[in-house]
C-alpha cells in the first residue's frame, strides 16, 4: 500500500530527472558494447555541468584500470580492488586523486585475454566476462574517502569544494558501464537516424526553435513533440533473453530524454519491444519556458545490452 | 408504543352539584309561591372522552378541565357545544367530540320538555404510563431471574417487582408520568442504574443488563460450575489460560472515536499493539512482525483482518460478541505464531424474532438480518457489507490530476446458523468471506524506472465455511469441535511481475475439557490443518548474460510451484488451583511440519495469583513459555528460498499484576521479554527465503488504567514502553527491528449523555517509525539510472512523533415501528480532527538529494447512518 501512495504522486513533486540542473552524467558508450576477449575498447561519456552556479568548473575523469569480472557482476564488488589499487600508490583515505585519474570525456582500456576464462562459471549462459569501467563528474576535487566494509555499496570517492567541504549528489557523480565479452556474441550501439520535432526532422546543427510560453498556467503552453527514429536494424538478436520456445528474443531499445530548460511530458519513452518490436510512435511532448532561452535537448538511446547512442552535442533548442 | 389509552373521565361535580342546586331551588318552593316548576336536563348515557393523542405527542401529563356550553333541545337531544374555557393539545376537540354523543333526557317546565342551555365540564387525566422490561446478563444477554428492580417515580414514590424466568419484568401499579429512576440488583452481579423518562399512554420497555461482580478469572476448582464467567462463550465453559487476556465487549467497540466502530481497528488501542505501517492493517504486538500474530474467527484462522488501506476489518461489528487479545504467552491451544493471538467470537443470532440492520456511511454500506427459522429450532445471521469508495474516490483523484487512479473495492458477507441442543450444548455453521480489488492505472511511465508503470493489479480473497459443535457433556466434562475449510487467493500484478496464489486451508480441532478433582482441570487437545496450495511468482530477474541489470523490459524470473502442507499439533494444558487463589497451568504443545519435516516440542506454563482476594482485588501473574512459527512456503521453495529451515522461534517472558481500585476502574502492568531465535533470513540466497540465522529481542513494559463500561462511560488510558531488536546472523550487529515503536500512548474515553446522544475523543502520541535513510550511490551508465545507497544500519533514522485527536458523536433514537422496538442511529467520527500531518515515509528524487515526508491521511470525516429492527 506505501508503494502504491508513492506512485500516485500524492502530494509531493520533484523535478523529474530529465530536467538538467546539476552536475550530471547522462551516459557512457563504449565502442563494441562487447568486445572480444583482448582488443581494446573505446569510451566516450556523455557528462553536462547544468547547475546555475558553478562555483568551480565541472572535471570529467577516469579511473585509470577497469574492473574485471567483481563477484556476481556487482558493480560495488570493485570498490576493494579500486582501494587496493591506490593503496598501492600509497593513497590513504581524504586524499585528493584528482590528479591519479585520465581526465576528459574519452577512455580505452584493454579487454583481458583471460577475462572470460575468470569469470565465475554460470550454469544458464554461455560463459562471459565483464568489464566495469569507472568515471566521475565532480564540480570540484575528487577525494578518495576509502571503503565502507559496513555498507559495501557506498561511494568510494567524493567531491568537495576548495574549502574542503563536501558536495553533494548535485555537483558528484560517479558513474560506471558494463561492457561485456563473449567469445561468440556481438553487439553494436543503436543507431540514431534523427530526431524529429512536429513530425519533421531536425537539423541536429540548426535544432529547433520554439515559441516561449506567454501562459501563466504552464499546463496551458503549447507543446512540440518530439520523438527519435531508430531504424529496426539497430534492434539485434539478443541470445541471452529467451521466449518459452528458446528462442533469442529481441532487443529492448528505448530513449531517454533531457533538457537544460522547459519541460518534457515523458523523460523515458520504449522505442521497440523484445517480442513486439517496433512499438507506435510514442513523441515525448517538449514545453518551453516562460522565458527566452537557448537550451540543449538530449536523446540517449540505450538498448538492453549496453548499448547506447546519443547525437552528439545534443539539439540546441532556441526559444524566442 | 401508545397502547390503548387510559380512558378517564370525571364528570364535573360542579355540575352535578349545580343541577341538583338548581332542581332544589327549582322544587322546592317558596312556601305560598305559585312559580313554574323547572327541571333541568339530565343525562341519559354515559359518554366517555378520548384522551386526546395530540396531547400524548406534546408530552402533555398534567390534567385538563374542558368546559362546555351544551344547548339541549326539547327532546333532549345536544343541537350544539361550544368550548367556554379552551386547553388546547386537543382537549377541547375531544371534548367536543364526546359531548356529540350524549343524550339528555330534556328539561322540563311544569312537567313539560323545553330546550335548555347548560354547562358541562370534562376533566382529562393522563393515561399513566406502562413501564415493562428485561434484565440480562451484559456478556451474553441471558435472562437474569429473581433480579430485584425498584423504580423511583417523579412523585418520589418507589415501586418494585422481581424479574421473571425469561427476565422479564413490569411494575403494575399505576406511575405517574415524568422522570424515574431505576435500581436493579440480583446476586452475583453488579448493580445498575438507569434513568428514564416516562409519557403519558406510553409504554416504556428497559433492558437492563448486569455484569458479573467477579472480574472473569479461571474458574475455581470448588466453585459451582454453572457460574456464569463474564468473557466466555455460552455454551460450555472456557477457562482462560494466559497471563494477559484482554477483552473489548461490544458495547465499547461500537463507538472508540478513530476507528468507525470497526471492532478489530479498536485493538490498535490497547498495550502491546504498535501503531500499524501506513494504509495497513497490520497487527504490530509487543515488537514482532505483523505475520507473527494469527487471528482466529470462531477457532479457525484467517489470512488477513484488513480490508485495503486498513480502515475496515473483514468482519462487521454487528456480528462480533467479543474479542479476546493475548499479545504473548498465550495456551497452548495457539500455536504455529510467535507474536500475538486474536480471537474474535461470533456471537449467536438472536432467537425472538426476525430483526434488520441496515447501515450506510462514507466508506461501505451493509445490511443484516436474524432470528429464527420458523419454529425448527434453528436460528439464522446474514449479514453483507460492500465499500463504495471507489465509486466517489476515483473521480476526485482523476479531477485532481493525480498521476494514478486507484479503485479499491472491498466486499465481505457472512451467514450463519446456530441451534441450541438443550442446555448444554449447540451446534453452529458459519460462511464467511472477504474480497478485496485494487487497481491503479498509470497513465505514464515511471521516468527514473519505466517498469513502474503501466497497470497494478491486486486482488485478494478468502471464504470459510466452519463447523462447531460445543457440548457440555457432564458438569465435569466439556468438548468443543470446530471443523473448518476455504480458500485463500492472492492474485497481484505489478507491471511485468506477478504473484498468484491459492490456497486450500483444511483446519480440525477438537478439544476436551475435564475437572478432576477438585483441584485440577485437564484440557487436551488436537489442532491440525492441511493445506494444498499452489503459487505462480513472477519477480524481476536476475541479471542475465550480457543484460546489465535494470532498465525497462526485463523478463521476470518465474517460479511455479504446488503442493501440500500438514501441519498436525497436539496440546494439553492442566489448569491447577493447589490452593485458594493461586492457580498455575502448565502445558504442553507438539507441532509437525510437513515442509521442514521437523516437529516442535514448545512447554509453557502460567500462573496467577490473587494477592488479595474479593474486592479491590490484586492479583500477580507470570508466565513463560516458547512459541514456534514454521516457515512459509515460499520460504521453503526451492527457488525462491531454501530448502532445509526449521520454525522460527520466540521465547516469551511475562510478569505483572492487576489491581481492582473501584468496582469501575482497574489497572493492569505488564512487564514483557521475548528472545527471538532461528529466525529466517531472507535474501540469501533466496530472495524469499535464507537460512535461520536471524535472532533478537524484544522487551517493555505495558500500562492499562481502564474504566470499565457503566451506563454513562467507558475509557482508558494505554501506555507502552518497549523496544525491540534484531540481529540477521550473530556475526551482525543488533539493530532496532524495522517495527519498534518506543513509545504508544491512548487516552479515550466515551460518554452518553443521554436522550441518545452519546459523545468520545481519543488522543494518540506514538513514536514515529523507523525507516533507512537513502543516499546517493553510483550511476548505472549502461541503462541510464542512478542508484541508491541504502544508509547503514538499516532502519537508523526515526520519522516524527505521530499525534492525532479523534472525535466521535452519536445520536440514537428510539421509537416503536411494526409494534416493535426500533433505532435509528447517526454519527460522525472525525478521524484526525486538528488534521496533524502524519509523515508515513519518505520519497526521493531522482538522485536523492532531495526527499519529502510521504503523508498519512488527513483529516477524515466520516458520517454514518443506521437503522435497527
Amino acid at each position: 500500500m506505501f508503494v502504491i501512495v508513492a506512485l500516485c504522486g500524492c502530494g509531493v513533486k520533484f523535478d523529474p530527472p530529465s530536467d538538467i540542473e546539476s552536475v550530471r552524467i547522462l551516459a557512457v558508450q563504449a565502442n563494441p558494447p562487447y568486445a572480444l576477449p583482448g582488443t581494446p575498447v573505446q569510451l566516450q561519456v556523455l557528462a553536462y555541468d547544468g547547475r546555475t552556479v558553478q562555483t568551480q568548473p565541472m572535471t570529467v575523469a577516469w579511473f585509470p584500470e577497469a574492473c574485471f569480472d567483481p563477484i556476481a557482476d556487482i558493480y560495488y564488488a570493485c570498490y576493494p580492488e579500486l582501494a587496493a589499487a591506490l593503496a598501492g600508490l600509497g593513497v590513504q583515505p581524504g586524499q585528493d586523486v584528482t590528479s591519479l585519474l585520465t581526465p576528459g570525456m574519452n577512455f580505452s582500456f584493454q579487454m583481458p585475454s583471460d577475462v572470460i576464462t575468470n569469470h565465475m562459471t554460470t550454469l544458464t549462459s554461455d560463459p562471459y566476462g565483464v568489464a566495469l569501467p569507472f568515471v566521475m563528474a565532480c564540480g570540484g576535487s575528487i577525494r578518495y574517502t576509502g571503503v565502507s566494509t559496513e555498507n559495501l555499496s557506498a561511494n568510494p570517492f567524493g567531491c568537495f569544494d576548495s574549502n574542503g567541504n563536501a558536495l553533494d549528489a548535485n555537483s558528484f557523480v560517479l558513474a560506471y558501464a558494463m561492457v561485456y565479452a563473449f567469445n561468440d556474441r556481438t553487439n553494436a550501439n543503436p543507431v540514431i537516424s534523427n530526431l524529429t520535432a512536429n513530425g519533421n526532422p531536425v537539423d541536429p546543427v540548426a535544432g529547433i526553435t520554439v515559441s516561449v510560453c506567454t501562459e501563466s498556467d504552464t499546463d496551458k503552453c503549447p507543446t512540440t513533440p518530439i520523438d527519435t527514429v531508430v531504424p529496426p536494424s539497430s534492434q539485434e538478436l539478443d541470445p541471452g533473453s529467451l521466449d518459452a520456445m528458446g528462442n533469442p528474443l529481441k532487443e529492448e531499445i528505448w530513449v531517454d530524454y533531457y533538457a537544460t530548460g522547459g519541460s518534457l511530458s515523458d523523460g523515458t519513452v520504449i522505442l521497440y519491444d523484445p517480442t513486439l518490436g517496433a512499438l507506435q510512435s510514442s513523441p515525448t511532448d517538449f514545453t518551453a519556458p516562460q522565458a527566452p532561452a537557448e537550451l540543449i535537448l538530449w536523446a540517449v538511446v540505450h538498448d538492453n545490452r549496453g548499448g547506447v547512442s546519443w547525437v552528439p552535442g545534443g539539439i540546441p533548442v532556441h526559444v524566442m | 408504543m401508545i397502547g390503548s389509552a387510559t380512558l378517564r373521565i370525571a364528570v364535573s361535580a360542579f355540575f352535578v352539584a349545580a343541577l341538583f342546586v338548581c332542581r332544589l331551588g327549582f322544587a322546592q318552593q317558596m312556601p305560598g309561591s305559585d312559580g313554574p316548576t323547572i327541571v333541568p336536563p339530565h343525562v341519559k348515557n354515559n359518554s366517555s372522552a378520548a384522551y386526546p393523542e395530540q396531547a400524548i405527542k406534546d408530552r402533555f401529563t398534567g390534567s385538563a378541565t374542558v368546559t362546555l356550553v351544551l344547548e339541549i333541545d326539547a327532546s333532549g337531544v345536544m343541537r350544539n357545544a361550544t368550548v367556554a374555557e379552551p386547553q388546547g393539545h386537543g382537549f377541547d376537540e375531544a371534548a367536543i367530540a364526546a359531548a356529540q354523543k350524549l343524550a339528555f333526557e330534556p328539561a322540563t317546565r311544569d312537567g313539560r320538555p323545553m330546550a335548555a342551555k347548560i354547562r358541562f365540564k370534562y376533566v382529562f387525566k393522563a393515561p399513566a404510563p406502562r413501564l415493562v422490561g428485561r434484565v440480562a446478563t451484559r456478556a451474553t444477554d441471558r435472562a437474569i431471574s429473581g433480579a430485584q428492580v425498584r423504580v423511583h417515580d417523579s412523585s418520589g414514590a418507589d415501586h418494585t417487582t422481581t424479574s421473571s424466568a425469561d427476565g422479564s419484568w413490569k411494575i403494575d401499579e399505576e406511575l405517574p408520568p415524568g422522570h424515574i429512576h431505576v435500581f436493579v440488583t440480583a446476586p452475583n452481579r453488579l448493580p445498575t442504574e438507569a434513568e428514564e423518562d416516562l409519557a403519558p399512554g406510553e409504554e416504556t420497555t428497559l433492558t437492563l443488563r448486569l455484569a458479573s461482580q467477579e472480574i472473569p478469572q479461571p474458574v475455581d476448582a470448588g466453585a459451582d460450575a454453572d457460574d456464569d464467567v463474564e468473557e466466555i462463550t455460552v455454551h460450555g465453559q472456557r477457562p482462560p489460560r494466559e497471563v494477559t487476556k484482554r477483552t473489548l465487549g461490544k458495547e465499547e467497540i461500537e463507538v472508540i472515536p478513530g476507528t468507525n466502530g470497526d471492532a478489530l481497528r479498536s485493538l490498535q488501542n490497547l498495550p502491546g499493539v504498535a501503531r500499524p505501517p501506513p494504509f495497513s492493517g497490520a497487527l504490530i504486538v509487543r515488537g514482532s512482525a505483523p505475520g507473527d500474530t494469527s487471528i482466529y474467527i470462531d477457532g479457525t484462522v484467517i489470512p488477513l483482518v484488513y480490508h485495503f488501506g486498513g480502515l475496515s476489518s473483514v468482519i462487521p461489528t454487528e456480528l462480533i460478541d467479543k474479542i479476546d487479545f493475548y499479545p504473548g504467552n498465550f495456551s497452548t491451544q495457539f500455536g504455529r505464531g510467535m507474536g500475538g493471538i486474536v480471537d474474535v467470537g461470533l456471537r449467536a443470532p438472536r432467537s425472538d424474532t426476525v430483526h434488520a440492520m441496515a447501515q450506510l456511511d462514507f466508506i461501505d454500506a451493509r445490511v443484516m438480518a436474524e432470528g429464527p427459522i420458523f419454529n425448527s429450532g434453528w436460528n439464522f445471521l446474514i449479514a453483507g457489507r460492500r465499500s463504495w469508495f471507489d465509486l466517489w474516490l476515483t473521480p476526485i483523484l482523476t479531477a485532481t490530476g493525480a498521476e494514478a487512479t486507484i479503485a479499491p473495492r472491498y466486499y465481505d458477507y457472512q451467514l450463519e446458523l446456530q441451534r441450541n441442543i438443550g442446555k448444554n450444548s449447540s451446534f453452529r455453521f458459519i460462511f464467511f468471506g472477504s474480497d478485496d480489488a485494487l487497481s491503479i492505472v498509470s497513465p505514464t511511465a515511471n521516468s527514473s524506472n519505466p517498469t513502474f508503470g503501466g497497470d497494478i493489479g491486486f486482488h485478494t480473497s478468502f471464504w470459510r465455511f466452519q463447523a462447531r459443535y460445543e457440548n457440555r457433556i457432564t458438569k465435569n466434562t466439556e468438548l468443543r469441535a470446530t471443523v473448518g475449510f476455504g480458500e485463500d487467493s492472492i492474485d497481484g500484478q505489478f507491471g511485468a511481475n506477478s504473484l498468484v496464489t491459492d490456497t486450500y486451508p483444511l483446519s480440525a480441532r477438537l478439544e476436551l475439557s475435564q475437572k478432576i478433582g477438585k483441584m485440577i482441570i485437564a484440557n487436551v487437545g488436537i489442532d491440525g490443518m492441511y493445506e494444498p496450495y499452489s503459487f505462480n511468482l513472477q519477480l524481476p530477474p536476475p541479471t542475465a548474460a550480457g543484460d546489465p541489470p535494470g532498465g525497462p523490459g526485463q523478463l521476470p524470473v518465474q517460479s511455479v510451484q504446488s503442493g501440500s502442507l500438514f501441519l498436525p499439533a497436539a496440546y494439553a494444558e492442566l489448569e491447577v488451583t493447589p490452593f485458594r487463589n493461586f492457580r498455575v497451568i502448565p502445558g504442553v504443545r507438539l507441532d509437525f511440519d510437513s515442509a521442514t519435516s521437523d516437529w516442535d516440542f514448545a512447554p509453557r506454563i502460567v500462573a496467577r495469583y490473587d494477592l488479595f482476594h474479593g474486592f479491590r482485588k490484586t492479583t500477580l501473574k507470570g508466565g513463560a513459555g516458547v512459541f514456534d512459527q514454521p516457515p512459509t512456503p515460499f520460504q521453503t521453495d526451492p527457488k525462491l528460498g531454501e530448502v532445509g529451515l526449521s520454525s522460527n522461534r520466540a521465547i516469551h517472558y511475562d510478569v505483572g499484576v492487576e489491581q481492582e481500585f473501584t468496582r469501575q476502574i482497574d489497572m493492569s502492568v505488564d512487564g514483557f521479554y521475548k528472545s527471538f531465535q532461528n529466525i529466517v533470513e531472507v535474501g540469501n540466497p533466496g530472495p524469499l527465503g535464507g537460512p535461520n540465522s536471524g535472532s533478537g529481542f524484544a522487551y517493555g513494559v505495558e500500562l492499562l488504567l481502564r474504566y470499565k463500561p457503566d451506563n454513562h462511560f467507558f475509557g482508558w488510558i494505554s501506555y507502552t514502553l518497549s523496544r525491540s531488536e534484531r540481529q540477521t546472523s550473530p556475526s551482525q550487529p543488533l539493530q532496532l527491528f524495522e517495527y519498534d515503536q518506543t513509545h504508544i500512548l491512548t487516552i479515550l474515553g466515551s460518554y452518553k449523555w443521554g436522550k441518545g446522544w452519546r459523545i468520545g475523543g481519543r488522543f494518540r502520541i506514538v513514536s514515529g517509525d523507523l525507516y533507512t535513510p537513502t543516499n546517493a550511490g553510483a550511476f548505472d551508465a549502461s541503462v541510464g539510472e542512478q542508484l541508491g545507497v541504502a544508509a547503514v544500519p538499516a532502519y537508523g533514522q526515526r520519522l516524527p512523533l505521530f499525534w492525532a485527536f479523534d472525535i466521535r458523536a452519536d445520536k440514537t433514537w428510539t421509537f416503536r415501528a411494526w409494534k416493535r422496538e426500533a433505532k435509528f442511529s447517526m454519527y460522525i467520527d472525525i478521524q484526525n480532527l486538528f488534521n496533524a500531518s502524519d509523515p508515513q515515509g519518505l520519497t526521493y528524487n531522482f538522485n536523492y538529494t532531495q526527499s519529502a515526508y510521504i503523508n498519512g491521511l488527513p483529516i477524515l470525516p466520516i458520517i454514518g447512518l443506521r437503522g435497527e429492527l
